[in-house]
């Protein structure tokens, strides 16, 4: 018995078996190889920053009458830390020994925790005076820098008044002074 | 059964080389080499005998005069402004010192150029801060000298270069 249909198509040996053709993944390696080359020469690993500081500089013109300042000096060695304020009378605020085992960062954790104390009272202060010891080597500077200039996320947020806004202190002393350069 | 081996063997095609594997390397090296490429952050040529203090600052406006001082050299950009040669350190050669003067004699030289050249275009124009790039272990005894040879110069501001990491050092 035949099947008479318009639309059936009889089956047939010759016909051909399509076979899944295999993704052509020549090229996109090629573009791949490519984009890694470039990507290897061009990149760098390790990015530079920087620690902003200036000189101090002698002004003939007085200065703008401002808030009451803190007037920060900061007096960093390898044995002790000092911090002076001035806001009527130079005095010295905290002295903090610091730990003769290199791996300790205890002195740093009491440095910025006093730091973040004083900011708390003159939250518009930006500037310390730093008088770095001779002996002391730019790693251990760096570090002391690093406390005296950041915020770091656990502290408590400051804030000051500014145009009557409140404003959030992102840094603790930004600006530095290399008060001992002479 | 040998007849039936030798058409196999006849019949075997050029076997398919086994990518996979291979493109999944591929693409997670792309990933790491992407997500690593640092568009900020400057990119210094340091000398090879300094090795840069670490830092959580990460301000990297670098521009101006950048200077490189290492145990025994002081680079001002790529040129070699002074050589403590043989065993002695900068530190011993300037250990009297107040000033370097091979460098300032170079920065008043450098500022005086780059005045002549930036003073017909802008007079207002403040002077730029000066890159400094020191190895880590040098004394602070050294960087004061070169801050202070800067002042001298007329060069008041100072950018430490350091290496960035994030947590506390």
């Amino acid at each position: 018995m035949t099947v008479q249909s318009s639309e059936y198509q009889r089956p047939s040996r010759n016909k051909k078996v399509s076979k899944a053709t295999a993704l052509n993944l020549i090229p996109i390696l090629d573009g791949i190889f490519i984009l890694i080359f470039f990507l290897l020469i061009t990149s760098n690993f390790s990015g530079t920053f920087q620690v902003e500081s200036s000189a101090p500089v002698i002004s003939s013109t007085p200065p703008e009458e401002e808030e009451k300042s803190l007037n920060l000096e900061l007096h960093l060695g390898k044995e002790r830390i000092q911090i002076f304020t001035a806001e009527t009378t130079r005095s010295l605020r905290k002295e903090i020994a610091v730990s003769l085992s290199s791996t300790s960062k205890e002195h740093l954790i009491s440095l910025h925790e006093a730091l973040v104390s004083l900011k708390k009272d003159f939250p518009k202060d930006k500037t310390a005076i730093l008088f770095p010891e001779a002996n002391l080597s730019t790693q251990e500077l760096i570090a002391y820098i690093d406390e005296i200039r950041h915020l770091n996320p656990t502290d408590e947020a400051i804030f000051y008044k500014e145009k009557g806004l409140d404003q959030k202190a992102t840094f603790l002393f930004p600006n530095l002074v290399f008060g001992n350069l002479q | 059964m040998k007849q039936r081996l030798k058409y196999k063997k006849k019949n075997k095609g050029p076997e398919d080389l086994e990518i996979t594997s291979l493109l999944d390397i591929i693409v997670i090296l792309l990933v790491f080499l992407i997500q690593n490429m640092s568009y900020s952050g400057a990119v210094f040529k340091t000398i090879k005998e300094i090795k840069l203090p670490v830092s959580r600052s990460e301000g990297s406006k670098l521009e101006g005069i950048t200077l490189q001082v290492s145990a025994k050299q002081i680079w001002a950009e790529e040129e070699l402004v002074f050589d403590s040669q043989g065993a002695s350190t900068l530190e011993e050669s300037f250990k009297n010192k107040d000033f370097i003067a091979p460098l300032q004699e170079w920065l008043i030289k450098a500022n005086n150029l780059k005045a002549e050249v930036e003073g017909l275009l802008d007079q207002t124009k403040e002077a730029p801060a000066i890159n400094i790039v020191v190895d880590k272990n040098l004394p602070y005894a050294l960087t004061k000298k070169i801050l202070a040879t800067c002042a001298q110069s007329g060069l008041y501001k100072y950018n430490l270069v350091v290496d960035y990491k994030a947590s506390r050092n």
